[in-house]
């Protein structure tokens, strides 16, 4: 098998001389081909006749569960790898635990699929070598870590806390099982309970471990332990009730979602043999690394993909404290290093108070944006009000002119002509002061006009809804009438149905009492946006009123005023949405990006500590005379560094980001997208904004909305600098596309980036602005990375920074 | 090919080439420490290199660009990338650059002196290698024209009577070309020594 893979050297040798003399080449290649049989004596697995046989590469799978099960669950998997592999075919091997040890201490398999604890044992003995992690799927988690619970029945008399286990019935996989026992066995051990000495009983059930968890529930065994998610698993499926279970030595990680009483260890690992060849590991790991986690060959594994390869020291310490597997001799370690948890807790909440901080930022600058833009709406609105309400005044002198002129005998009728006038000034001038009052959100804004509306028109309720189809919803209402906001009918039951069919203004007497109550009269008039009918504005009374072809006149203009202002909160509403959704991305991206500069930032001195100290111990070892726990007590030091950096690479986690969705984006539609949210800036400042396109501009895999923020961020940096560079600042965004690279370049007139800055633009935290905190460019260069392109900065030739974005045009590649 | 083989460390932070040079020392290796990826692709030599640790994010060169530059020279120098986070589209991008381990830092000390040792083994196979074929081709060039066409004759599976009559010579002569080739060659049999030709890649 084995010698068939390392021939594949001696054959392509063959092949690649160059060709200048055909039959002699021949000759050399089937000589090739001949010798490539002849040393190792093995057969070449001969498949097609003509076709060059594919090489067979063996992957060992642990089958804790049958080898039915394990095949099941891998062969997609296994599939996957002879596809993304040209030129190998990969064949499942299921084993036990000791099949799969002769299996790899043979050279039988060339890649071997186990749990952490085997893998850890395998690594020890025969130099076998994890290439990638395995990302677990359960149910909506994607977790690369695991652990075990210890667990006995909520009403148990007498267990509450592992140390209690002592003398009783004690249930678990086998010995072997690494999340069935032997997490399970160090926290026992850790209490003084040796598992084999102090129980009162030891009983291994095996597979599956649902039978753990109902032996402990009926009460056959006092208590057992499981791998992490089974008790939520089984409670999901209904067999068990998590309130009948007692978890013990209860522990919390963060972001861990399950119930846990142990450490947590990295999940199974994807691992090669010492043999096998460098390449085919590399593109093995490769092929597993790509995976799509969404993939059938990853769910029918049950995973979301894999990961770059976890670190298996933990797996490791507990072999060593339990003097197990590759371990002969115990440790017992000594806390020297306490003095360490002071120091990593002090950075903890130094960032956690920055990412409180940055938060509250962005809410500020959030609330006080909204708030000028509604202040200038109102501007706006009272303009466009004021003028037609002139307009409307100078139309009713002229009626009043009319009428007097007319009926200039008829002093009663002018009087009540006058009356109504000045009512429905009146009116007009209160409709007005309530549509541009500045202050006002929209639905007290509509139930004001309500209120006026009813006591112009001596009306008892007044209601406004919109109707959808069939649908009519209140929206809100006056009066005395029987709705709640949010209340849905038919509008078939309802008056309005005349006001639909009709497409206009309804006034009529009722006969019947509709559910909104018993009203002698109704008047109605639809509400449009554009020229649709949203909803309807309806009075109702018992006297008929409104009736005056000026009442009507106000009535009608009442539902256009409502009309515009439901057009307004309809674009505000997007407009804000797009907004949040803007703002959100740059709070996740900023936090995001604090916790990995900081996780970077500790990392750098936390390795220089294991290095130094693992340095040190081991020279010491080489004298005569080292104190043995002078040398535990430097082993600690090793490990208490590792576990700080899994603390922070936890938290990172727990902060990071979702993905984003990816998608062909419109290079030229983004650009727009964002000029146009910074165009009321770059006016605010006198600032001019060009934009060129220079030729055709390809798509390029991104998320719309991360590049519209890299965009975001460089246009308010240029239009900013624009600004204090004195006179007619300008901002220039360019883009094109030249080799395969989309390039997007912003220039401004600026007072440009001296070379001390320019070096350090990048930085996390690094600012020039009084105000600023240094993470826009850096999160801008984040993005642009992770979309396999490219930033740059540079001093226009005139002055004035240029930052040129190049982006590569992708097809999906494999 | 006993001189011992040096290992590069390139990180562009003092503490971290520093206390990588004290650990390695401690088990006896050479090292040979950079602060950024320029400086290390100027100072470097394939035939000492035995293996190098690479910080993926450096300032200047980037790692992967360190990589890029060393897949193109052809160099077959096992390489282990350091990174700060798992971050899968760049281990994916280093693995493809032919990258020989990725590993998370921090990292635990024996977890890294593993890795290095196993470089390290790998690379002295594949410069034993070389140093094969590299004497091979030089034996090939000590041959006599003669021998040459001789030699070509052999691996095309011609027999000693037909080369005879190819090259009009006496298959007694052609027997003593034939031990005396075998013999410069260092070819214990027939099929030895078209193992070595073959592999040299020489074509008489």
């Amino acid at each position: 098998m084995i010698l068939g893979l390392r021939r594949s050297g001696t054959g392509s040798g063959g092949t690649r001389l160059p060709g200048r003399r055909p039959s002699f080449v021949g000759a050399l290649a089937r000589i090739g081909l001949l010798l490539a049989v002849v040393p190792g004596g093995v057969s070449a697995a001969p498949s097609g006749a003509q076709a060059v046989p594919d090489r067979t590469v063996r992957v060992g799978v642990l089958a804790y569960r049958g080898a039915a099960q394990a095949r099941s669950r891998w062969a997609a998997t296994v599939d996957y790898l002879t596809h993304a592999v040209p030129g190998y075919r990969f064949e499942l091997k299921p084993y036990g635990l000791d099949g799969l040890e002769r299996a790899v201490a043979d050279g039988a398999v060339d890649f071997v699929l186990t749990n952490p604890g085997h893998y850890v044992v395998l690594e020890a003995g025969y130099g076998v070598t994890r290439i990638v992690t395995l990302r677990n799927r359960v149910g909506e988690h994607v977790l690369t870590r695991f652990g075990a619970v210890i667990f006995t029945r909520a009403d148990h008399p007498s267990i509450r806390d592992i140390a209690d286990l002592a003398g009783h019935r004690f249930m678990a996989v086998s010995p072997r099982a690494f999340g069935g026992f032997q997490m399970a066995w160090l926290e026992l051990e850790r209490r003084g309970i040796d598992p084999f000495e102090d129980l009162g009983e030891l009983r291994f059930a095996g597979f599956p471990q649902d039978a753990i968890v109902r032996a402990v529930l009926a009460g056959e065994v006092d208590a057992g332990t499981v791998r992490t998610d089974t008790l939520e698993r089984m409670a999901a499926e209904g067999a068990i009730r998590l309130d009948r279970v007692r978890v013990l030595g209860r522990r919390i990680e963060s972001g861990f979602p399950f119930l846990l009483s142990t450490a947590l260890y990295p999940e199974w690992p994807f691992s090669r043999l010492r043999g096998t060849p460098e390449r085919l590991a590399q593109r093995v790991a490769v092929a597993l690394l790509t995976l799509d986690p969404d993939s059938p060959e990853a769910r029918a594994a049950g995973t979301a993909g894999w990961t770059i390869p976890l670190d298996y020291t933990p797996v490791h310490a507990l072999y060593r404290a339990l003097d197990i597997g590759p371990y002969a001799h115990p440790f017992t370690l000594v806390d020297v290093v306490r003095e360490y948890a002071p120091w990593l807790m002090a950075w903890t909440l130094g960032f956690l108070i920055l990412a409180a901080a940055m938060a509250w930022t962005l809410r500020m600058n959030r609330r006080l944006a909204q708030e000028v833009a509604e202040r200038e709406r109102a501007q706006r609105a009272l303009a466009r009000h004021r003028d037609l309400l002139e307009q409307r005044v100078s139309e009713r002198t002229a009626d009043l002119r009319r009428l007097n002129e007319q009926l200039a005998e008829d002093i009663r009728a002018r009087e009540r002509a006058e009356r109504a006038l000045r009512r429905s000034d009146a009116v007009l001038r209160r409709l007005h002061a309530i549509v541009a009052a500045p202050d006002l959100d929209s639905v007290t804004r509509m139930r004001r006009m309500l209120e006026a509306m009813c006591e112009y028109g001596g009306l008892a309720a007044g209601v406004l809804a919109k109707v959808d189809g069939e649908v009519y919803e209140v929206c809100t209402w006056v009066g005395p009438l029987a709705v709640e906001d949010g209340r849905r009918w038919s509008v078939e039951e309802l008056p309005a149905a005349s006001i639909l069919r009709s497409g206009d203004m309804v006034v009529a007497p009722l006969e019947d009492a509709g559910p909104m109550g018993c009203w002698r009269f109704h008047v109605g008039v639809p509400v449009r946006v554009g020229d649709r009918v949203r909803c309807v504005l309806e009075f109702f009374g018992d006297e008929p009123v409104l009736a005056s072809p000026m009442d009507r006149d106000v009535l009608l203009l009442v539902a256009q005023w409502i009309g515009a202002e439901l057009a307004r909160s309809e674009a505000d509403e997007q407009l804000r949405r797009h907004q949040e959704e803007l703002a959100h991305v740059g709070r996740l991206s900023a936090v995001g990006e604090m916790a990995t500069s900081l996780a970077h930032e500790l990392n750098q001195p936390l390795t220089a500590v294991v290095n130094y100290v693992g340095g040190s111990l081991r020279r010491l070892q080489t004298m005569a005379g080292l104190d043995p726990g002078v040398a535990r007590a430097m082993e600690r030091a090793v490990a208490e560094a590792a576990r700080a950096g899994r603390i922070i690479r936890h938290l990172r986690e727990f902060v990071r980001k979702a993905p984003f969705d990816e998608a062909q984006v419109d290079v030229g539609a983004a650009i727009a997208a964002a000029v146009e949210l910074v165009a009321h800036e770059a006016k605010r400042r006198g600032v001019a904004l060009e934009v060129e396109r220079c030729g055709a501009l390809p798509a390029v895999r991104a998320s719309q909305i991360q590049l519209e923020q890299v965009l975001v961020n460089l246009l308010r940096n240029a239009i900013e600098a624009a600004d204090q560079g004195g006179g007619d600042g300008e901002v220039r965004i360019q883009a094109g596309c030249e080799g395969g690279r989309v390039w997007i370049r912003v220039s401004d007139t600026g007072p440009g980036l001296p070379a001390p800055v320019r070096e350090r633009l990048f930085e996390p935290f690094f600012t020039t602005k009084p105000q600023g905190m240094g993470m826009g460019l850096n999160i801008t260069r984040t993005i642009v990375e992770a979309l396999g392109g490219r930033i740059e900065a540079s001093e226009a030739p005139g002055g004035g920074a240029v930052f040129v974005v190049m982006l590569p045009v992708r097809e999906d590649d494999d | 090919m006993t001189e011992s083989l040096v290992v590069h460390v390139v990180d562009d932070e003092a503490s971290v080439r520093d206390s990588l040079r004290w650990l390695l020392e401690s088990v006896g290796l050479r090292v040979c420490t950079h602060a950024d990826g320029e400086a290390f692709l100027a100072e470097y030599r394939p035939q000492t290199c035995g293996c190098v640790l690479l910080d993926i994010r450096m300032p200047g060169l980037s790692g992967i660009e360190v990589l890029e530059r060393m897949a193109q020279d052809g160099r077959r120098v096992p390489v282990i990338v350091f990174t700060g986070h798992a971050d899968v589209p760049l281990a994916v991008r280093a693995m493809r650059l032919g990258a020989f381990d990725f590993i998370e830092k921090p990292y635990s000390d024996s977890l890294l002196l593993e890795r290095v040792q196993r470089a390290l083994s790998m690379r002295r196979e594949t410069r034993d290698r070389e140093v094969a074929l590299e004497e091979t081709r030089r034996a090939y060039e000590r041959l006599s024209a003669r021998e040459r066409q001789v030699l070509a004759g052999v691996l095309q599976g011609r027999p000693n009577k037909l080369i005879a009559d190819d090259l009009s010579l006496s298959i007694k002569t052609i027997e003593v070309h034939r031990a005396n080739l075998m013999q410069k060659m260092g070819a214990h049999s027939l099929a030895d020594l078209i193992r070595r030709v073959v592999q040299a890649g020489i074509e008489p």
